[in-house]
């Protein structure tokens, strides 16, 4: 019978070349700190080291690695890996909002929660005969809230779409477009683009299509995404003001671009297009807005 | 590349991959929509309060239990608790949108349970607008009031130090000090005063030093802006029995009325009468005379003997009677009058009053005193930031610092030397510093902030003295893409050259990962050796860059000529005549984007009068408008060397302009662009359309013929050519261009075709 300490040298390389009194001491913190998120929950020592060992990668040093880890989170993963009950049970209680407000954001009306609960489940702890139970790969990099906020995202886009394989990848802008352009709000607005209908969707499409991909990103997590400010400076490792200098030049450019390629198409006074790319950029705004409700209730 | 999968995602979105996997997922996101989607799944900060907003049932905010760490209020997400007061919580908070700290007052919700919501809204912006007007050094500043969850929030600043009850409590306190304190905040409560707002709960709680020693009034107006009894019902008296369990220091509420603090309250306001800012004074000097003495000045173990000690002015024996200056004590009992009229008649009487001794100093001494308390003030602070960091911390932080100074000395500041491609540059060493973790991480952010800002500046200083001399813009314009590397919101910068985000975002990670190509470092040569101070070196500089080969480009080689006149250029051996291959003109002026030359980069660099014009053919005059004054037919450029990048790159910035509507700028550009290909479709039909613009529909016409002859298979030059002749009555010529348009594929012909038959009277055939 091994000891923890024992399992972990033995399984990650790197440590047993230098196996240090720190790194001894970090995974007796990391066991500890488990614990005491979890007292309830039975994880073997040596299994949560070896765990832990997996999560490393051997081609740096350990010890900051280690430091990383959100300990409590990966226990959670490793005693729901082990297919306990209770584990699987706190788990779901203590994710289901991260879950609901994934599913949330999918704006499907046919996909039942109850349904997709059960599906998630299986993949997440049942797994098939080709994945492995997903919460087996949960490694510890970033919050496990988060991670299953992602792999519930990915499944809920698997159902809808009828498996279609993952890689399918890049799409148009179209999507964006739908954004801008679905449910009219007012009279006004529909009557525009009943009239002007393909009009504004050709000259948005290809003042779109001109941005550059990573202005088109900017928008997109702005827009389609609704995610703050704040968050999207963390993706692209900027300031928040900064983001938003960004997305005001993006946004002017879309509506000057769409302005232009309009008046190009249409055959209107510069007052009528005006009013109507007021009321665009006013819709621009709304689409925002809406982006940031809730879309499923 | 494949797509991420879900731990990898999370990986990135919460910064764990390295630098290049970091930058492969990041391109990868910007052309997988579903990876984006998923990407900013996780980028989620809180998934409740975020995304689903402020409607949505969140938290511990609305149960019973207290709201704590991590529950978002409006827009400010809850940190620590730092006190309880009456009225409600205090907590430190954070304002994503400023990104800086606050503290968050959650009101309980019982204080506000007897207004309507309607009511508590209209208040609370009447309120807020009134507190938002109080700003001074002495009175805690309100951000924001508002309502979250059903609770009022108050959202102010955030004070790092003690409260005045604190502060009394630490050490015995001499009285020349107890009434310095004092005095600062009678000026708080004269600055609200003026404003007309009542404090209407002072008391040693509500008053704060921070680490500097500045004194802070907080909580000012509160008690009213949400207390009070609607509809403008006078305040109800405080009966024993509302406040039978409530101790006499602490803030009382009487059906959610916000009354006071009983041992500070002056009698009319014990009385529920109308309350003004003299029973301020009577608070302030209640707690003066506690601070002073050690005891509060009336006795009493209930209000109602309070309010017998205070009518029959019955001070109670003060504990340490001996040290307070005989006038001192004569101005704190005339503020704990139970006559109002017997107070002093303001704050600003009595904090004369508290001064006395000192009005013959004064006048000399003032200045002086307000210099040392800057000084003093700012080692506090300086004291404070290093007492944080450890010793280790600080060195790296330090030499850091350094570092970047060191690299900005030499002008490297995003471009490294060519010679030594990997030597950091002073933007790394920023971003290492803006990298640090643990116990330096403050310092080492506050610093590299102080040199973003510090470098721009410089960057922009040297942008603005290229900027204006002749053949110095081209140097100019990538001095402040520099800057803005620095400080992408640098006003200046930002408006004299238009970068769009993907264009700074590029450049940027550019800089930080050195990932810039052997002729973009030459193309930046120049900018090292401009930035030098004196001109020897500078001249010096220069002469090494054109020794070494590749030499700079031709673009560059005529601007230097121009800036540096031509008798300086052949000193230095600047040679103008097109030399041996060198990197493309466009490139070499603008080393900022990717691969492709950047529209706004070329704008500057060579719509410049910088760059000579050809000779000008007296241009057809147009009635009515001002089509002649910047005017040149291409036809004159025709012996100049075809450069059909250049041309591009400047027909492409002349549509962009002509989409702002910069007529002038357009004409420009496309005129450059035939300058450099006589024969460019683009610029042709882009002069075409800003003479149709301009309403000179036969050059218009011209022009636009001319780009249907270069390029007979563009259907949109077609419309053009079309809508021109239409508006020059030229209807066949218009339906025959409008004809072939549509058969070129140009579907809005249609439309235009029918008008045509419609004013003509003619069937359109099918």
């Amino acid at each position: 019978m091994s000891t923890a300490w024992e399992s972990f040298v033995a399984a990650a390389p790197q440590v047993a070349d230098a196996p240090t009194p720190e790194l001894r001491e970090a995974l007796a913190r990391m066991d500890r700190e488990g614990r005491d998120a979890w007292p309830e929950l039975p994880v073997a020592a040596v299994d949560f080291a070896t765990r832990l060992a997996g999560c490393l990668d051997p081609s740096t040093p350990a010890l900051p690695q280690l430091q990383r880890i959100p300990a409590a989170d990966l226990f959670l993963a490793v005693a729901c890996a082990s297919g306990d009950s209770r584990a699987i049970a706190t788990f779901e209680r203590t994710h289901a909002r991260q879950i609901a407000s994934a599913l949330r954001r999918m704006k499907n009306r046919h996909l039942l929660p109850d349904d997709f609960m059960q599906i998630l489940r299986r993949k997440l702890f049942v797994g098939d005969a080709q994945q492995p139970p997903a919460i087996s790969r949960y490694a510890g990099q970033g919050a496990i809230g988060a991670w299953v906020r992602v792999t519930a995202l990915r499944t809920a886009l698997n159902l809808t779409r009828g498996q279609r394989p993952p890689e399918r990848g890049i799409t148009g802008d179209e999507d964006l477009f739908d954004f801008t352009d679905d449910a009219p709000l007012d009279p006004e607005i529909h009557h525009l683009k009943t009239l002007y209908r393909d009009a504004f969707r050709r000259a948005f499409l290809d003042t779109l299509a001109e941005l550059e991909p990573r202005d088109k990103t900017l928008l997109r997590q702005s827009v389609l995404h609704g995610l703050a400010v704040q968050e999207i400076a963390r993706l692209h490792d900027v300031h928040r003001a900064t983001v938003s200098r960004w997305l005001g030049q993006v946004r002017a450019q879309l509506v000057d671009g769409t302005r232009r390629a309009l008046r190009e198409r249409l055959d209107v006074s510069a007052a009528e297009l005006d009013s109507i790319m007021g009321l665009i950029a006013s819709r621009l705004d709304v689409s925002v807005a809406r982006a940031l409700r809730p879309t499923d209730e | 590349m494949e797509c991420p999968d879900d731990a990898e995602i999370v990986a990135f979105a919460e910064g764990y991959l390295d630098r290049t996997r970091r930058d492969e997922i990041r391109a990868h996101a910007d052309a997988c929509a579903e990876c984006a989607g998923l990407v900013a799944e996780a980028a989620r900060l809180d998934p409740d309060s975020l995304a689903v907003g402020n409607d949505a049932p969140i938290s511990a905010l609305d149960g019973d239990a207290a709201p704590g760490r991590g529950d978002v209020v409006g827009r400010y997400w809850l940190l620590d608790t730092l006190g309880e007061g009456g009225l409600g919580r205090v907590y430190a908070a954070y304002d994503p949108e400023l990104d800086r700290k606050v503290a968050i007052k959650l009101i309980r919700p019982e204080v506000t349970r007897h207004l309507s919501e309607g009511e508590l809204s209209t208040r609370l912006v009447r309120e807020a607008k009134a507190l938002a007007q109080v700003r001074h050094p002495n009175v805690v500043a309100v951000h924001d009031v508002g309502t979250a969850h059903g609770r009022v929030f108050v959202a102010m600043e955030l004070v790092a130090g003690t409260t005045l009850r604190q502060w009394l409590g630490q050490a015995r306190r001499d009285w020349s000090e107890i009434r310095d304190v004092f005095v600062a905040a009678a000026d708080g409560l004269r600055a609200a005063h003026a404003a007309g707002l009542v404090h209407r709960d002072f008391k040693p709680g509500n008053v704060l030093l921070d680490e500097a020693g500045r004194v802070q009034v907080a909580d000012f107006g509160l008690a009213r802006a949400v207390g009070d009894s609607p509809s403008g019902r006078a305040a109800p008296r405080v009966r024993a029995s509302d406040v039978a369990e409530t101790k006499l220091d602490a803030t009382i509420t009487a059906s959610g009325v916000v009354l006071g603090t009983p041992a500070y309250m002056a009698p009319e306001q014990h009385r529920g009468a109308t309350v003004d800012a003299k029973a301020d004074q009577f608070a302030f000097c209640v707690a003066l005379f506690e601070a002073l003495y050690g005891a509060r000045p009336f006795a009493g173990e209930t209000i109602d003997e309070l309010l017998e000690a205070i009518a029959a002015r019955r001070f109670a024996l003060p504990a340490r009677s001996a040290r307070v200056p005989r006038w001192l004590h004569r101005a704190v009992a005339k503020g704990l009058q139970h006559d109002p009229a017997a107070r002093f008649e303001s704050m600003a009487e009595l904090r004369a009053a508290l001064e006395v001794d000192r009005r013959q100093r004064r006048r000399w001494g003032a200045a002086l005193v307000a210099g040392a308390l800057t000084v003093v003030a700012g080692l506090g602070w300086a004291r404070a930031l290093q007492r944080q960091e450890d010793p280790a911390a600080v060195q790296q932080v330090q030499s850091l610092v350094a570092a970047a100074r060191e690299a900005a000395s030499r002008a490297h500041f995003v471009y490294p030397p060519r010679e030594d491609p990997t030597a950091p540059t002073a933007y790394l060493r920023v971003r290492e510093l803006e990298a640090m973790t643990g116990p330096g991480e403050a310092l080492a952010d506050a610093r590299a902030l102080q040199l973003r800002k510090e470098f721009a500046a410089t960057l922009v200083r040297l942008g603005d003295e290229y900027w204006q001399r002749p053949g110095g813009d081209l140097f100019a314009v990538d001095y402040y893409a520099a800057a803005l590397v620095f400080e992408p919101d640098h006003p200046r910068a930002a408006e004299r050259i238009r970068l769009t985000p993907g264009q700074l975002l590029g450049l940027a990670d550019k800089a930080a990962r050195l990932a810039f190509t052997d002729a973009e470092l030459v193309a930046a040569a120049p900018l090292v050796a401009l930035a030098r101070a004196d001109e020897p070196a500078r001249l010096a500089a220069l002469r090494a860059l054109y020794a070494a080969q590749p030499r700079p480009g031709i673009a560059t080689t005529a601007a230097l000529e121009t800036l540096l006149g031509e008798e300086a250029a052949r000193v230095l051996g600047i040679d103008a005549a097109p030399g041996p291959p060198e990197p493309p003109a466009i490139v070499a002026a603008a080393p900022i984007v990717d691969d492709e030359p950047t529209v706004a980069a070329v704008s500057e660099a060579r719509v410049s009068p910088a760059v000579p014009r050809s000779p000008v053919v007296a241009p057809r005059p147009e009635p009515g408008t001002s089509a002649g004054s910047e005017d040149e037919t291409p036809e004159s450029a025709s012996s100049s060397p075809s450069d059909p990048a250049a041309a591009r790159a400047l027909a492409a910035l002349g549509h962009a302009a002509l989409a702002e509507g910069r007529l002038d700028d357009a004409a420009k550009a496309f005129h450059g662009a035939l300058r450099e290909d006589r024969g460019h479709a683009g610029a042709l039909s882009g002069l075409g359309e800003v003479y149709f613009q301009r309403q000179a529909h036969d050059k218009a016409i011209d022009f636009y013929e001319r780009a249907t002859r270069a390029a007979p298979k563009n259907g949109s030059y077609r419309i053009g050519l079309g809508d021109a002749y239409f508006k020059v009555l030229r209807y066949d010529d218009a339906l025959a261009q409008y004809e072939r348009a549509l058969a070129l594929g140009q579907s809005r012909a249609q439309r235009r075709i029918d008008k045509l038959h419609a004013k003509l009277g003619t069937q359109a055939p099918r």
